[in-house]
């Protein structure tokens, strides 16, 4: 699981001050995170680690992609850009300016399909200035500059989607994969959805979301946890709490059968994508896919073992067991070599699954991905910012400290769940198969180059596909 | 975080506690001022780790730097060996391509390569090798109990690796295809145009492998390679997390006192010439935004003039949306998601300093005009007194961000070690930057963010960035380059 992965023994771990000349010991206590919630409903998570003198400062909303809907997608992004052009008290991009020179250090937000994140790692004695400048922006926030923001969010888009090679791949796969929920709607948004965003939306989806009971605010580092809950209180308690927000009511319609999509260029670097519906976090068959991801994975796995080195049909492949609060998913990719037919190369994952589901997975495969979770889930605390980010996305699923069930729910995983949860969700029906292929695989290609039209050039122009 | 730092540290904390104390029940919380400019902070200097508190002298004049913390249950591990010469010859480059990757994953002399995937991941050892031209690393994190099973296995990697001929060709395969599609996203033909364009294709260590190259590296020719690699003699080695700091000292020196020495090493590089090459250098190129890089040479660390270039660089483009390209490009005009400044840093070679942004096709002219605009102004002008204050101060306080971790510690003061820098160069780091004057900015804008010696690399589709550049900047000389140009190592 690899978001869940992250902070997996936060509350086994223990946290000491840095002694520089032994430290043998293994973790001693638990690891205390402090968590409250003001009169308004925001919610506050502080844990103190004293690593460096900074702390890394962050403000979560819940709102992203979610919460849009064709004709005003992309707008959660949009207002993330809109929310640096200051307040009555602030001119705009002066934020920057007052983070960086008090020492601030990645300072940057970002929108995804849930949650809006602002944040900034600042020295430790700075950390009021956070609490001013995020208080002030919840209340304050205008939106200023919108025209030239707009056109910014466009080269952005540019730059993400169009000129990634599989940027419109990814992008037209997930919107296959997922029929309605809003998961299928790319952050940023359709193209015709950005140029058309108004600041007048904005200001509306503003208005809407950015309340304290919709936000979680997250310090890590080395802080007061006294000092940091007054401090809270006083710049964020007096904010209106604002109408609470009612959770997704949409749910994914059952598949009724396998969904294909492909994608043919003439520079394809081919790949191909397999992706099955899973639950949402908290369902107790997510643990046993977690352990199918690691029989898969690596170069001990079995997806290298029998796909790259000894069929030789894939230079990669991978899988990965994506866990997302209201539906999952599951997904086994593979990049084929220049020689290798693809169909077989999608076989050759079918067969996998069809062993993982017919033969129990070895004692030495479960020790392995076991002993590996326990240290990814090490190596995922040793960032500071990253433990911040954690912390506000299993917090926005529901409560911080289901990750702490998810250690005991993988160590009692056994190769009979394994099975039963890949019987249950990879299969044919429940499947969406991305395949991106050189032109000269699509099934009109022999069409194009053989049946010349005249005055119409014999293979399809470039610029029907543009940039491609 | 040194014994200083965290005396420091626990003298705040306890002001801290105190205050919160006196601030109890009943007490009133200070009023919120009307602007965070009027807020009033605790005094704290930061005090950097010292390198000498972490320092530990090794034989055959390796140094190690040790972090211990036993905050989490691992051992970061990472070595970098002085090893001159690789990248020299051409016909080294497809093994230098695949070298690192066969010590992983090729098997040793005793190990096949299963049996090195299993003793690796089964014990969930993240491992990391490199074959540089200077340096090649050897990195590794494992869980702190299993740690002292990792150094014999990085051992037999280092020294004793099989290329075994079945992974090769997996590997072969794997890298074949990465050449072929290297340059499927414009930001790597941007990348490698702009070294062509102030390197030239003089340098073999600058190239890349081509499939040819990868094609034809043989076993006996990685093995070559990999001979006389990962000498022990003037390594440096960075260590952070759960382990006892002596016993650490003597797991690596034994370690070093029994690796093989070399039996012979390379020459030296020579330095990376980097040339001037004014003018738009451009590759068509079927992207919907254009990359575009203005760069010139800059100097080779230690220079008195490298600090006010820092500087420089921040009030121009380096300090986000606070800067003068930022503004002017991105907020004011909304042309680019991305622009920025740099002054390369090295002390091995001149780098370069320049510009970078991406911008839609035809708007390459103006972006590029306001950009020159821009520079033209800061080198008339100079920096304002709040640009100077701003730019020292972010600096100055962003310098803990660098220690943030046992690992980001014990990495920043290997690194400073291996640059050949005094061991107090953290410490000594704030005054430098104080030093520099607006007079001092002036003066190296125009040295070394100068338009008229700028290369301008260009890659985008040609018949909207050129009349775009012809219109907002007319008379700068033009070459058309290709990316056959980038792969066949021959100027257009």
């Amino acid at each position: 699981m690899r978001r869940a992965a992250a902070l997996l023994l936060l509350l086994h771990a223990a946290l000491f001050a840095q002694a520089p000349d032994s430290a043998a010991a293994a973790p001693k206590s638990p690891l205390a995170v402090e968590r409250f919630e003001l009169a308004n409903g925001l919610r506050v998570l502080l844990l103190p680690l004293k690593r460096a003198p900074i702390v890394s400062c962050r403000l979560f909303y819940q709102t992203g992609s979610v919460h849009e809907h064709a004709g005003n997608t992309g707008i959660a992004h949009m207002l993330e850009h809109e929310m640096f052009k200051g307040t009555d008290a602030i001119a705009a991009n002066e934020l920057w300016e007052l983070y960086e020179r008090h020492g601030g250090t990645g300072l940057n937000a970002f929108t995804s399909d849930m949650m809006t994140a602002y944040f900034v790692t600042l020295p430790r004695e700075k950390v009021e200035l956070f609490f001013w400048l995020e208080s002030d922006r919840m209340r304050n926030a205008k939106m200023r500059d919108f025209e030239a923001e707009h056109k910014v969010v466009q080269e952005e888009r540019r730059m993400r989607y169009e000129d990634s090679p599989t940027g419109r791949y990814f992008e037209t796969l997930s919107a296959t994969f997922w029929e309605g929920h809003p998961y299928r709607n790319p952050t940023i948004g359709w193209p015709s959805d950005i140029k058309q965003l108004r600041q007048e939306q904005a200001q509306e989806h503003f208005d809407r979301y950015y309340k304290p009971s919709n936000a979680i605010l997250v310090l890590v580092g080395d802080f007061d946890p006294a000092r940091a809950r007054e401090l809270a209180e006083r710049y964020f308690g007096p904010i209106p709490a604002g109408e609470k927000m009612e959770d997704l009511t949409f749910s994914e319609p059952v598949q009724v059968g396998p969904k294909r999509f492909a994608q043919y260029k003439d520079d394809a670097r081919p790949r191909v994508d397999v992706w099955f519906h899973t639950p949402g976090l908290g369902h107790p068959d997510l643990y046993a896919l977690d352990v199918a991801e690691g029989v898969l994975n690596g170069r001990s796995g079995r997806l290298y073992r029998e796909m790259v080195e000894g069929k030789k049909l894939a230079t990669s492949a991978s899988a990965g067991n994506v866990v997302q609060k209201w539906e999952s998913l599951f997904e086994i990719s593979a990049t084929p070599r220049a020689d290798a037919d693809p169909a077989q190369v999608e076989a050759e994952i079918w067969a996998q699954i069809r062993r993982l589901r017919l033969e129990p997975v070895s004692e030495r495969e479960l020790e392995k991905v076991k002993t590996q979770l326990v240290a990814t889930n090490w190596r995922s605390l040793r960032d500071m910012e990253h433990v911040a980010t954690r912390l506000a996305f299993f917090e926005m699923m529901g409560d911080w400290t289901l990750i702490t069930r998810f250690a005991e729910e993988v160590a009692k995983v056994t190769p009979e769940r394994v099975q039963e949860a890949v019987a249950r969700y990879l299969t044919v029906d429940n499947s969406t198969t991305g395949t991106m292929l050189p032109r000269s695989a699509s099934p009109d290609a022999a069409w194009e180059i053989g049946a010349a039209v005249p005055g119409v050039p014999a293979t399809a122009p470039d610029a029907e596909v543009p940039h491609e | 975080m040194n014994r200083r730092s965290v005396l420091l540290s626990l003298a705040l904390s306890a002001a801290l506690l105190s205050c919160a104390g006196k601030g109890g029940a009943g007490a009133k919380a200070p009023a919120i001022p009307d602007h965070p400019s009027k807020l009033v902070y605790p005094r704290f200097e930061f005090v950097p780790p010292s390198a000498a508190d972490y320092r530990v002298e090794l034989p055959r004049g390796c140094v190690a730097y040790l972090v211990p913390s036993d905050e989490l249950p691992l051992v970061v591990f990472k070595a970098w060996f002085r090893e001159p010469g690789v990248g020299a010859d051409p016909a080294e480059l497809g093994a230098q391509a695949l070298l690192a990757g066969q010590m992983r994953r090729g098997g040793t002399a005793s190990l096949s390569p299963a049996e090195l995937d299993d003793a690796l991941e089964g014990d969930a050892v993240s491992v990391g090798l490199s074959i540089g031209e200077r340096f090649s690393t050897l990195s590794a994190d494992a869980l702190s109990d299993r740690f002292a099973k990792v150094l014999p296995l990085l051992e037999e990697m280092a020294h004793s690796p099989r290329v075994d001929s079945a992974r090769l060709e997996v590997d072969r395969a794997a890298a074949l295809q990465s050449v072929a599609h290297r340059y499927d996203k414009p930001g790597a033909v941007s990348r490698d145009l702009k070294n062509a364009v102030l390197h030239g294709f003089s340098q073999p260590a600058l190239w890349s492998a081509e499939s040819a190259d990868v094609a034809g590296a043989t076993r006996e020719a990685i093995l070559a390679l990999a001979r006389n690699r990962f000498s022990p003699d003037s390594a440096v080695f960075a260590v952070s997390g759960a382990f006892d700091r002596a016993e650490m000292t003597a797991l690596l020196s034994k370690l070093v006192e029994s690796w093989p020495a070399a039996k012979e090493r390379r020459p030296e590089l020579p330095e990376t010439a980097v040339r001037e090459n004014p003018g738009v250098h451009y590759v068509d190129y079927p992207s919907e935004q254009v990359h575009v890089h203005m760069a010139q040479p800059f100097v080779k660390r230690p220079h008195p003039d490298y600090y006010a270039a820092s500087i420089a660089s921040y009030v121009l483009g380096g300090g986000g949306f606070t800067s003068r390209l930022t503004s002017a490009v991105r907020v004011r005009e909304g042309l680019a998601y991305s622009v920025y400044s740099y002054a390369g840093s090295s002390y091995f070679s001149r780098s370069s300093a320049g510009v970078v942004l991406q911008t839609s096709a035809a708007n390459a002219g103006r972006a590029v005009s306001i950009v020159f605009s821009e520079i033209r102004r800061l080198a008339d002008e100079g920096p304002t007194p709040e640009e100077m204050s701003l730019a020292v101060e972010g600096l100055v306080n962003s310098l803990p961000s660098l220690f943030d971790s046992p690992a980001a510690t014990a990495e920043a003061l290997a690194a400073n070690e291996l640059d050949g820098r005094s061991l107090d160069h953290y410490a000594l780091y704030p005054g430098e930057l104080r030093k520099v004057t607006a007079e001092d900015v002036k003066r190296v804008v125009k040295l070394y963010f100068s338009p008229e010696k700028m290369a301008v690399t260009v890659v985008g589709p040609e018949s909207a960035v050129l009349p775009s550049l012809r219109r907002e900047l007319p008379g700068l000389p033009e070459k058309r380059w290709t990316v056959e140009n980038l792969r066949s190592k021959t100027e257009p």
